[in-house]
């Protein structure tokens, strides 16, 4: 295997390993909850046929409703793994960038400790012919260092928006004096796209401009 | 005996505040670091349950703020990660490391254990 294809391979893999714990995170979250509050209602249960405390049907009420959203919260967390087990099914297909992105955040914020994700993304984004996988991994990539080169404030805006026939994401808020994107595998992962990574001091942001289309297929073999 | 409990999942922490003052335990509970750190100016505590992985102050950071505020505090962390990194940080900055989901006689276990009851 040539050495570019190896490490988008090797790369691929842990990439997909990270977000699978990031999301078995989001689960356990989930999971504690009902488990706390089903274990809660249990007991209140109990100490209201013991005589201990008054009945209180109202509370019982909001904690069997905080059950269900939670059940639906983990219904959301399972449709996005499933919407990024699926980025790999077809190498390449259209896409559009503002459901990318926000399933990519959804996942992200796990590694967003101390910082807040704005997140600002209109309703139908620009759509672009691309390799998901790859392009998901760049956003990842991308986005770690926004929060590792957030500003004071510790809040990362995240915008999509339509340009030269593609589509950009900028992350703003930033307070990076880098000028040149410090990971090579993501410059490696923007060559395959066909796509730019660009940091700009001035406004403390950085962007990845997606083109219409990737100029060919990527090798892995 | 008394415990702070801190989580950003506000319907976890307040719900196992509750079952543990079904137990006699007397703990307050708060949903970020910083509402931590307040708390505890005001109120002594004998003992922190941390989530690790917060939005603003980490339960990391948390634990060395109010370790320099109250050095006889004990610490517990608690984290849905369960990755081994996250074992040894917890292992090395707080008596225990507890996963998500709880049992909470396994909590109420550690925390009679940490404060030799």
């Amino acid at each position: 295997m040539k050495e570019t294809p190896k490490k988008l391979a090797a790369e691929g893999l842990a990439f997909f390993g990270r977000m699978n714990a990031a999301i078995s995170h989001d689960m356990r979250n989930v999971l504690a909850i009902i488990n706390e509050t089903a274990s809660l209602l249990d007991e209140l249960v109990e100490l209201q046929q013991a005589g201990q405390i008054e009945p209180n049907p109202e509370k019982l009420r909001t904690l069997s409703r905080r059950i269900v959203q939670q059940v639906e919260r983990g219904q959301n967390v399972i449709g996005n793994m499933n919407a990024f087990a699926h980025s790999i099914d077809v190498p390449v297909r259209e896409v559009d960038l503002a459901r990318v992105m926000s399933v990519m955040v959804v996942l992200s914020r796990h590694f967003a400790t101390g910082r807040t994700l704005n997140l600002s993304l209109p309703d139908e984004g620009p759509r672009v012919t691309t390799h998901p996988f790859f392009l998901n991994n760049l956003i990842h990539h991308t986005l770690n260092f926004a929060i590792t080169a957030a500003g004071p404030e510790k809040k990362i805006g995240i915008a999509v928006k339509a340009g030269d026939g593609g589509g950009e994401i900028v992350f703003s808020g930033l307070a990076t004096t880098e000028k040149t994107f410090p990971s090579e595998i993501a410059g490696i992962l923007a060559t395959a796209l066909g796509a730019g990574v660009y940091v700009d001091t001035g406004v403390g942001a950085i962007s990845i401009v997606v083109p219409a289309r990737m100029p060919g297929e990527v090798e892995l073999g | 005996m008394k415990v702070l409990l801190v989580d950003d999942e506000k319907e976890f922490v307040s719900a196992l505040a509750e079952r543990l003052s079904f137990r006699s335990v007397d703990a307050d509970w708060a949903v970020s670091g910083e509402a931590a750190l307040k708390m505890a100016e005001e109120t002594h505590y004998d003992l922190a349950v941390l989530d690790v992985k917060m939005p603003g102050l980490g339960g990391i950071e948390l634990r060395k703020q109010l370790h320099g505020m109250h050095p006889h505090m004990k610490f517990i962390f608690l984290t849905g990660h369960g990755s081994q990194e996250d074992f040894k940080v917890g292992s090395e900055e707080a008596a225990f490391y507890l996963a998500k989901p709880l049992k909470i006689e396994d909590l109420i276990h550690k925390i009679k254990e940490t404060l030799n009851l």
